[in-house]
């Protein structure tokens, strides 16, 4: 599990710079389910790099993951770090 | 008539803008009457050698898109979808039972996504490659602001972007109802986009000498054909007609705001950026729009002229007006309240030409006191002038020599 704070950071992300709509995100909806196409992939990975202060390799973040599983990925950078 | 497809007139079924005074028609036409200038002060030029522009005060992209759409493009092709939906709803066009395989796209811009690319080659030289978005090539490709309006509206014809610097949005209408005449489609969407105020654009601009240095009133220093003129003021803005055969508009009941009528265009073949003085490619331009109308400069009551403010500009257009039509044509230059959006100035001056003539009035030059000497036009300024014109003429001269003329008519 993330932790709430993570989880919360992430969803605001989405919401204030892709424009996810805020009824749609959730912790287990998929980045498929919330059009977000290739491209908007790699510019999540570049924005939560600069947001977490992690890194997060653009291949990491795939269609089928879900908000939560990005959420986990940063929390354990966060920690190895 | 020079050619066998003269007389062709294109009518224009919506009218679309976004422009530094006025998001919309009505409310831009308004400051324009007015002769009330847009310059002012720009936050992010501070500390440059010019630091005024006009830009598009009020325009809220995420309001305007939504936030999931906004992020994903540049400025300049935000303000077309705006200037687009507006041009749509008022042709009356229905997006849901047209075929959008004979809708076209031509739409002029003369330097593409600069705004973003300055800001991503900050990133880069400041965080490294991995701090450049992967949005940065279709954000700042000059042709991509066509392909976004045919999804934002299902327009699967054919599609481009025309980019001849300061005409591109003349060159856009010309092309687009020679697209009309050539049968490929039914309806173009036309006009011109550009948002190109970037610190190291207008740093470049102000290098060539170009630009206004009359920092103290920059409401007052685009001053076309003014004695006291000394450069442009770099605008931004989006422009969109919508073009139909006059039959096809006619049959389906469609309000016509007026007519292209004539489309000319010619190379100075002389300068990358110094106008040939003898005047000879833009009076070629002239002509060929005025043939290509089945007209001649004789018809001609209205010009709205190039009049970008700039010493040189104003000075060798002036000539070769006076020239061709004498002191008996009404000239106005509306770069005096909105600036010089460059790719998007031509569009955004047919739109003004399609509704002075609609309306029969000639809107005033702004911040024309005194006419230069050298000038014998009868320019209108300080206030509009009520005429009932016919037949008017949109001149647009690019860098590189290009020129694009446009013969608008009374619908």
């Amino acid at each position: 599990m993330s932790n709430n704070d993570t989880l919360n950071r992430l969803t605001t992300l989405l919401v204030s710079h892709f424009g996810a709509s805020e009824q749609r995100v959730s912790g287990t909806a998929t980045f498929e389910e919330l059009d977000f196409d290739s491209l908007a992939l790699v510019e999540l990975a570049m924005v939560a790099q600069k947001e977490f202060g992690v890194e997060v390799d653009e291949q990491e973040i795939t269609p089928d993951q879900s908000v939560q599983d990005v959420a986990e990925l940063i929390d354990a950078r966060t920690v190895a770090a | 008539m020079s050619w066998p497809g003269a007389g062709f007139a294109a009518a224009v079924t919506g009218l679309g803008l976004v422009t530094p005074v006025g998001i919309g028609v009505e409310s831009s036409w308004r400051r324009v009457l007015a002769g009330e200038a847009a310059g002012s002060h720009d936050p992010l030029l501070a500390g440059l050698p010019v630091d005024f522009s006009c830009r598009v005060a009020g325009f809220d992209p995420d309001a305007a898109l939504g936030r999931s759409a906004a992020w994903r493009l540049d400025r300049s092709a935000q303000l077309a979808i705006v200037a687009l939906r507006e041009a749509l709803q008022d042709s009356g066009l229905d997006q849901t039972t047209w075929d959008g395989a004979r809708v076209a796209v031509v739409l002029g811009n003369a330097l593409g996504g600069v705004q973003t690319y300055e800001l991503q080659q900050r990133q880069l030289d400041s965080a490294g490659a991995r701090a450049v978005s992967p949005l940065l090539v279709p954000m700042c490709a000059p042709n991509m602001v066509a392909g976004h309006l045919a999804m934002e509206c299902g327009a699967g014809g054919p599609n481009l972007v025309t980019a001849t610097a300061c005409a591109s949005g003349t060159t856009a209408i010309g092309t687009a109802r020679d697209l009309l005449r050539s049968g490929r489609c039914d309806v173009v969407i036309t006009g011109g986009a550009e948002a190109a105020i970037g610190r190291t654009m207008i740093a470049g601009f102000a290098r060539m000498g170009a630009l206004s240095r009359r920092a103290s009133e920059p409401d007052a220093a685009s001053r076309p054909f003014d004695a006291g003129r000394d450069g442009f003021v770099a605008a931004e803005g989006a422009a969109v007609l919508v073009l139909e055969r006059v039959a096809d508009a006619r049959a389906r009941g469609a309000r016509v705001h007026g007519m292209i009528s004539g489309y000319g265009a010619s190379a100075d073949a002389h300068h990358a950026t110094t106008p040939d003085p003898s005047g000879d490619a833009v009076e070629r331009a002239v002509r060929s729009a005025l043939d290509d109308a089945g007209l001649t400069t004789a018809d001609v009551d209205h010009v709205n002229a190039h009049g970008t403010s700039t010493k040189i500009n104003d000075a060798t257009e002036a000539k070769l007006i006076q020239r061709l039509f004498g002191d008996r044509v009404a000239v106005t230059s509306t770069k005096g309240v909105m600036g010089h959006a460059l790719g998007a100035a031509g569009a955004i001056e047919a739109v003004c030409t399609v509704l002075a003539l609609r309306e029969g009035v000639v809107p005033p030059t702004a911040n024309l006191e005194t006419l230069d000497p050298e000038i014998e036009l009868d320019v209108v300024a300080k206030a509009p002038r009520l005429a009932p014109h016919r037949v008017a003429v949109s001149n647009s001269f690019g860098f590189g020599g290009q020129n694009a003329v446009l013969v608008v008519t009374a619908p």
